[in-house]
Parts: C-alpha cells; structure tokens; sequence
C-alpha cells in the first residue's frame, strides 16, 4: 500500500532530530570536561602558590640567600623596595607621634589654664554673692522682686478664674429677656429717657428681677476682666523695673570684682581647648594610621611580599618539573615533596581530561556533520512540497537503509533525494492518466537517460522535464 | 529763673486749656469715678487669693466663738459656694407677674400683631 507523502517527511525529520540528540549529547560531554580542566588549573595554580609559600616563608636577605638562586635578583629588588618604603613609613611615624605629642601638650596646657580660670570663677562668684547678702539695699529690692512676681503669678491665676467665671454666668444675663430689656433702655443710668407710666411699669419689672444687683454682676462680668489685664501689666512692668534695679545692682558690684571679664576670658579658653582637643584627636589617629602602616611591612599580606611571592609561583610554574622535584628532594621537609607529588598528579589529570575533550569535541563535529546531511534531505523533502496531501510513495521503498546510509555518510543528500523523488507521485485521476503514459517503456528510458545525463544536482529537474513535455497539450497541471 | 519761666508756661496753659460748666466738670468726675470703682473692683478680684485667705480665718474664728464644730474643709468649700454663686443671675420663677411682665416688654410687637389681626378682620368683614 503506498505511503503518503506527509508520513515520508515525518521519518526523515524524526531521524533527523535523533540524529541531532547526539551531537548535544557529545558537546555536553566535551563542556564537562573543559569545565574539570578549568578546575584543575586552579587547583594546579594554588599548590604552585603553597610551594612558592614554603620556598619563600617570608621576605628578608637570609631566606633569600639560602634560597633558590635564580630568584635572588628579582628578590633583592623587591627587598630594597621594601626597605625604602620602611624607611618613608619610618619617617612619617615619627613625624606623627611629634604631632601628636605637641598636640597633647597643648592641649593639657589649656585644661590646666582652664581649670585656674573656674576655680577663680566660683571664687569670685562666692564673694560676689557675700557681698550681695551684705547690701541691704540689694536684699531689699530682691524680695521686693520675688514677692512682685508671686503676685503675678498669683493674679494670673485668678484672673483665669473670673475669665472662666464670666464665660459661664454671662449666657444667663444675655439670654434674659427682662434684663436684656432694662439694660438696653439704660435703666438706672442718667441716659435712661422713659417717663410716667413706663417709668414706674420698668420700676416694676427692675425690683421683679432684683436689677440693680443684677445690673452690677453683668457690669463685673462684662469689664472686670480687661482691667485685671491692664492692673496685670501694670504689676509686670514694676517687677520688670524692680528685677533691672536688682541686675544693675548685681553687674555693678560683679564688675568691681572682674567676675565678668574672668567669664569671658574662660569661654574664649573653652573655644580653644575644644579646638586644641580636635587636633589631638586627628593626630593621634595619624600616629595610629602611620604605625599600622609600619606594622604592615612585617605582615604577611604586605603588597611587597605578596609581589615576590607572585614572582616565585611564575618562576616554579616555568621550571620543568623534574626539576622542582629533585629541588624538593635536596630539602629535609616533606613537605614540598607532596605538593610535588600533588601537581605531577594534576598534570596527569589535566592531560587525560585535554584527550577526552579532544575525543568528544570529535565526535561532536562528526555528529553535527550527520545531521547537517539528514537535515538538508528534509530541506530539499520540504522544498519539493513532498507533503502535499496527494503525494504518495512506493511501499516497496526502504527509507531506513537510504537514511542509515545517509548518515555514515555513503550516500549523499541529492541522491537519496533522486532516489525518494523516483518513487513518489501524485494520486490523481489526470495524474494516473499521465502516469500510464509514462510508464511506458519508452518514457522510463527517456527519463532515466535525461537524468543520467544531468547529473546528481539536476537529475530531478531533468525527469520533471520530460513529464511536463510528455503531458502537456493532454492534460492539464494541477498547478 | 527758672521758676518764673514754670510760672509763665503754667499760665499759658491756663489761659488755652477749654472752661467746663458745672454739669460737664460733674459729669467728668462721674466717669472717673466710675473708672475707680471699675479699678477698685478689678484689684478685688485680682487678690482673690488673699480674699479668701481672709475669709476662711474669719468664718473659723466665728465659728470657734459659736461653738460650731466646722472643718477646715467645709469651711473652704462654703467660700467656693459663695463665690460660685457671686455675681451670678437667673430669672424669677415662672409666674403671673412675671408672665405680665413679658408681655410688658413686648408690648409694641404685641400691639403690632393685634393691630395686623385687627386689619385682616376688618378687610374680611369689608369684603364678604
């Protein structure tokens, strides 16, 4: 039964894609080895480091000279840098404990100073004050002052009291209409202007009411409080006069004794011992910054032995290995002899994995070329519309030797290409037609000559030549 | 010298300052008076404090002398009572003179409105 066309193109992509899963499959293999290689060369750098390190414990003239020879002249190099470097650190350590120990200086000399100028200050103040206690005319105006501002204070404090008063009784006054009435005709004052009947009937209404205490209560509740504030200012301003009495009183007899001249000198001295205390401080963090720099020389991250060791790691990593080997053997430890041992042992590591990326970086490339030939058959497949929906194949055709074949490479595109194209046509009435026409004897021969003579690459185009030839004028195209 | 130049001066103002009739100088000293006793009564209330003080040492000397047993507390708490009370104002219950009375007071709104009912009869009784 013949096979379709769709089915056709369908193996040749699944092969294709298969085809394509072991060239990814050999690249990943090829990718974790190169990944194990870049492992090992790190690990391979630090035992170069850690032997370098045991050659080389630290930087100075006896280790260089017991050492190995042909690094003596880069290391004494990097040993006179060393030198001068500590030479320079030396000298600025010294300059900022100099610094730090004037700064000091000075600055303990203004706390003395200062501390002279409170003592006289609290003297002075002392006098002051028996001085004060003796002026009765002082003691007089003082209590004067303080029993003022009691009152103040007192006053205030009932002035709020008739202020809340008035707040909470007025309503009652405004919202009467009877007094509202006698208040706003001014009665009981010389403006009042009602006469004869409305006299006596507002006399009438002023004693039903009790007016006159009442008018009274309103006129207080109304005024009392703005001239409590004028009185309030009034006491305020003779304290105010008292207190200045009593500061003048005070600043004069402070004067005489150069308590205020005493104060001030002290502030200015207080400004600069504060200052004097900041640069104490910056100093000594120099001093400490310059003495760690110092201190850096001896340590082993110091940029100058970090350098000369660098240098001997790039020499032990040129030198033959035999070499380093009969080197760690004249030593008495043991070990440098390990990582000796350890680095011949990552060279065979890197070396083996170097041949296995090879191997599959082969086999990657041999893979990707397979699939490139399948996936150029399903390209030439796909171009010449073999999945159409009438194109149909001979089911006596073996799709899977010519695919085999294809991909160790004994059979190329375009003739396994020829080779699908003969076996294929389009299941159509005008197609049978043309079809018995062509397989004639005569028609196979023509075709088979015309595509011999045109070789692999337009063999196809040469068969379709003739069958367009033979059916035209007959039969119509589908197309 | 300097005297007689005060002397001219104080004559000069004299001579310029306005002549009060009788009524305007009373009429003057009443409003100063006045302000007195407004000053007067604002310093009152400004010792308050003091008042009270006072006060309190009066009622308990009384009532040592009556014989009345009274704490210092009901004694601070009649002071506050009293001045709760001071200057405060409320209407005379309600009443049939005091009923009159407001409609004393609003006797000319009152008489309006009869007058307008009044008219409104009037131009009914006219109209129908």
């Amino acid at each position: 039964m013949p096979v379709s066309g769709q089915d056709i193109l369908r193996r040749i992509v699944d092969f294709a894609a298969s085809a394509s899963a072991s060239e990814q499959k050999a690249r990943a293999s090829a990718q974790e080895a190169a990944s194990e290689i870049d492992r090992l060369v790190t690990s391979q750098s630090d035992s170069f480091r850690e032997l370098a390190q045991l050659y080389l414990p630290r930087l100075d003239d006896d280790v260089v000279r017991d050492g190995w020879s042909e690094m003596q002249g880069t290391l004494q190099t990097i040993i006179l840098r060393k030198e001068d470097a500590r030479r320079q650190r030396a000298e600025r350590f010294q300059q900022a404990t100099t610094l730090r120990a004037s700064t000091d200086e000075r600055w303990k000399s203004l706390c003395s100073r200062l501390n002279e100028l409170t003592v006289k200050c609290d003297e002075l103040a002392q006098r002051l004050s028996d001085q004060l206690a003796a002026d009765t005319e002082f003691q007089t105006l003082s209590r004067e002052a303080a029993e003022g501002q009691a009152r103040l204070e007192q006053a205030q404090a009932n002035l709020q009291q008739v202020e809340s008063d008035a707040k909470a009784k007025l309503p009652n006054y405004q919202q009467s209409r009877l007094f509202q009435y006698l208040w706003n005709n001014a009665f009981g004052t010389e403006n009042y202007q009602s006469r004869g009947l409305t006299r006596r009937l507002d006399r009438w209404v002023s004693r039903l009411i009790d007016y006159p205490r009442a008018a009274a209560g309103y006129q207080f509740l109304t005024s009392a409080p703005s001239q409590m504030r004028q009185l309030i200012d009034e006491q305020h301003k003779a304290v105010k006069a008292v207190m200045e009495e009593v500061e003048r009183r005070q600043m004069t007899a402070a004067n005489a004794l150069e308590l205020p001249r005493t104060q001030a000198e002290g502030a200015k001295l207080r400004g600069e011992q504060e200052s004097a205390a900041a640069a104490a401080e910056t100093a000594r963090k120099g001093e400490e910054l310059a003495r760690q720099q110092l201190a850096e020389l001896e340590s082993p991250d110091c940029p100058w032995y970090q350098d000369a060791l660098k240098a001997f790691q790039n020499m032990i990593q040129r030198t033959e290995r035999s070499l380093v080997a009969a080197r760690a053997a004249q030593t008495t430890e043991l070990t440098d002899d390990q990582v000796v041992a350890r680095l011949k042992y990552i060279d065979d590591q890197v070396n083996e994995k170097k041949s296995e990326l090879d191997r599959f970086f082969s086999a990657a490339e041999a893979a990707a070329k397979r699939t490139a030939r399948i996936n150029e058959l399903a390209s030439k497949c796909r171009r010449a519309q073999f999945d159409h929906p009438r194109r149909i194949f001979d089911d006596r055709f073996d799709l899977e030797s010519q695919l085999q074949a294809l991909l160790v490479g004994t059979l190329d595109p375009d003739t396994a290409y020829q080779n699908l194209y003969r076996v294929q046509h389009l299941d159509s009435p005008v197609a049978d037609q043309a079809g018995a026409v062509l397989q004639g004897p005569m028609a196979q021969i023509l075709l088979q000559t015309m595509a011999n003579a045109a070789g692999a690459a337009l063999g196809s185009y040469a068969a379709r030549a003739g069958q367009q030839h033979r059916v035209r004028g007959q039969n119509k195209d589908w197309f | 010298m300097i005297n007689e130049q005060a002397g001219l001066r104080k004559s000069g103002y004299e001579m310029v300052a306005p002549e009060l009739t009788l009524s305007e100088t009373l009429r003057v000293l009443e409003v100063a008076r006045g302000m007195q006793q407004g000053r007067a009564q604002a310093e009152v209330a400004l010792a308050r404090t003091e008042i009270r003080a006072v006060m309190r040492k009066r009622l308990l000397e009384a009532a040592a002398i009556t014989g009345d047993r009274m704490s210092e507390a009901d004694v601070d708490a009649a002071i506050e009572q009293y001045f709760s009370t001071q200057h405060a104002y409320q209407d005379p219950p309600s009443s049939f003179g005091v009923f009159l009375a407001h409609a004393y007071i609003r006797r000319m709104s009152l008489a309006m409105m009869v007058g307008v009912v009044l008219v409104i009869v009037l131009m009914w009784r006219l109209m129908f």
